[in-house]
């Protein structure tokens, strides 16, 4: 695990329950702007060390952006109204 | 001779669906915005149109399905409820199983339930174009059938991995006419920001939700709005038809009300189609078990809430930090207004939190054997997601037999898997296994949470 590097177990897949199908770890460490999926803790937990991936690979400052509980459908549809349209302006 | 397909006429198609929103307990509180005040569905109102907010936040608990909706639902409803009687027999149960065929709808889900509807409310409030995400493709498909039957142009931004492993779901909406691009695209300012930082990358949801919720808003014509496949309360409304049809059909029958409830969650919307109308028979006395199945691999409903919110505008929210990484790291708190399960729906978190529903999760290897002795008796093949229900189910009928019970299981068979044979491809290749947390992770687990807060 010292020696873990970042790309170790991309290759192993599960299903994606947010998009509907199977997606390699490559793709849920990454899909956030390069940091996780929210999901990934849940959803890694019982196949592989994800607590000591994690802890390894990212920072606190990191953690506390991808691992933020999510917001509420309605809200977060709101924050990207909000934010379409300040881009437009 | 046993009846397999119990089929309700055309006229007797239901004439309302229910809003399990006014018979609840005590219903979910408006999520609060960053200013700590409510968000109220019409700030919405450049992203949906009016009548669609207003049945958003509506406490009708019956609204009135619009003719021309109905005319539309023809194509394939009243679904057939179908018995799975050689399921039964194979099990030696004593157990009734029926089932609510969604499959037969022409994109093959249950999700043109509310593609339709929220197509036709958008052409009423004067809008001719929709946008939306998609991942696999099966909402973007089923917004595509609609919107070509409606009379609306679709644009479905299609998360980048997704549009690559599922071409023939982005071949379904091209046949009906709807223009699916793979996300990021360069046709949104969100999608350009992306391709410019990370040229190679495979797209997420929230990416794809980004861009059709800019091209909606960035719309100068005021004609486009965004339309969403589940989680929302008008959404869960519209599958209530679903729900509502089964206990017409039972009755047909003089079949007894259903002892067992089970439909699979991802977003809540399948399972709150079939469930709400029997939630309301519960909350008025029925003995019903409710459930909502999910993967154990990543589960929502089955494990604790993520985040408490108690309303305090100073923040002091208290957090049961399930997926701590021990001491050292907490996830911030969100204001959030009431009880949340991660991604879920509030009404049906709502009914987990008020003991209406019994959440179970289901390994995978369970739902692929299940789902394969579905399709060895029942013939049909389900979609990975009904697998977890087809494998509840399959439990059930065991431990009606076990129990020497004429127990009377329903569920929804939500749709068909002929687009998702991958799953079964690694299944037959043993390629998919089932993990256990080790005792020492899980001994390390429960002491890192031993002084977080547990919930009431």
């Amino acid at each position: 695990m010292a020696n873990q590097k970042m790309d170790t177990h991309d290759q192993l897949q599960q299903h994606c329950r947010s998009l509907g199908h199977r997606v390699p770890f490559e793709y849920c460490r990454s899909m956030n702007t390069n940091l996780p999926c929210n999901k990934i803790l849940a959803c890694w937990k019982n196949i592989l060390p994800i607590d000591e991936f994690i802890s390894k690979h990212y920072t606190e400052n990191e953690m506390s952006v991808f691992l933020a509980p999510t917001k509420p459908k309605l809200i977060q549809i709101f924050d990207l109204m909000k934010k379409a349209g300040d881009s437009e302006r | 001779m046993v009846t397999k397909k119990i089929l309700l006429k055309e006229e007797d198609i239901p004439k309302q669906w229910y809003n399990l929103a006014v018979d609840l307990p005590s219903p979910p509180k408006p999520p609060l915005g960053p200013d700590g005040n409510p968000v109220s569905p019409d700030m919405l109102a450049p992203v949906f149109p009016m009548n669609l907010i207003e049945q958003e936040v509506s406490q009708e608990r019956w609204i009135d399905i619009p003719e021309e909706v109905i005319e539309i639902l023809y194509r394939w409803r009243p679904s057939p409820l179908r018995r799975a009687t050689y399921l039964e027999e194979y099990l030696k149960t004593p157990a009734r199983i029926y089932y609510k065929d969604e499959s037969v709808s022409p994109p093959g889900s249950h999700k043109p339930n509310t593609s339709v509807a929220q197509a036709w409310y958008n052409k009423q409030f004067g809008i001719e174009r929709l946008t939306t995400e998609t991942g696999a493709g099966q909402w973007g498909s089923a917004l595509a059938f609609a919107c070509k039957l409606i009379g609306l142009e679709c644009k479905v931004y299609m998360v980048r991995i997704s549009f690559e492993q599922k071409p023939y779901r982005k071949t379904m909406m091209k046949v009906w006419g709807a223009d699916c691009i793979s996300s990021p695209s360069s046709e949104t300012k969100a999608g350009r920001d992306i391709l410019a930082k990370m040229p190679d990358t495979s797209g997420s949801l929230g990416i794809a939700i980004s861009e059709a919720i800019e091209a909606a808003v960035t719309d100068e014509t005021g004609k486009t709005r965004y339309s969403l496949g589940s989680v929302l309360n008008h959404v869960l409304l519209h599958q209530t038809i679903i729900g509502l049809e089964a206990k017409k059909q039972l009755e047909s029958i003089n079949e007894q009300t259903p002892d067992i409830v089970i439909g699979c969650a991802g977003g809540g919307s399948n399972f709150a189609g079939l469930a709400f109308p029997f939630v309301y028979d519960k909350i008025n006395g029925a003995e019903i078990e409710i459930i909502p199945t999910e993967p154990e691999a990543c589960p929502t409903l089955t494990r604790a809430p993520y985040a408490y919110d108690h309303g305090d505008t100073a923040r002091m929210t208290p957090l049961l930090p399930m997926y701590s990484l021990g001491h050292t790291f907490v996830p911030p708190p969100i204001h959030a207004g009431g009880l949340r399960y991660h991604g879920m729906a509030p009404l049906v978190s709502q009914g987990v939190t008020e003991g209406l529903l019994n959440p179970r999760s289901f390994h995978q290897l369970k739902c692929y054997e299940s789902a394969v002795l579905w399709a060895h008796t029942e013939g049909a093949i389900t979609a990975p997601e009904t697998s977890h229900a087809v494998a509840c189910v399959i439990d059930e009928a065991k431990k009606a037999k076990e129990e020497g019970k004429e127990k009377v299981i329903l569920f929804n068979y939500s749709g068909h898997g002929l687009l998702d044979l991958s799953g079964y491809q690694s299944y037959f290749a043993d390629e998919l296994s089932d993990y256990s947390l080790p005792d020492e992770e899980l001994e390390k687990y429960q002491e890192a949470l031993k002084d977080f807060p547990k919930p009431e």
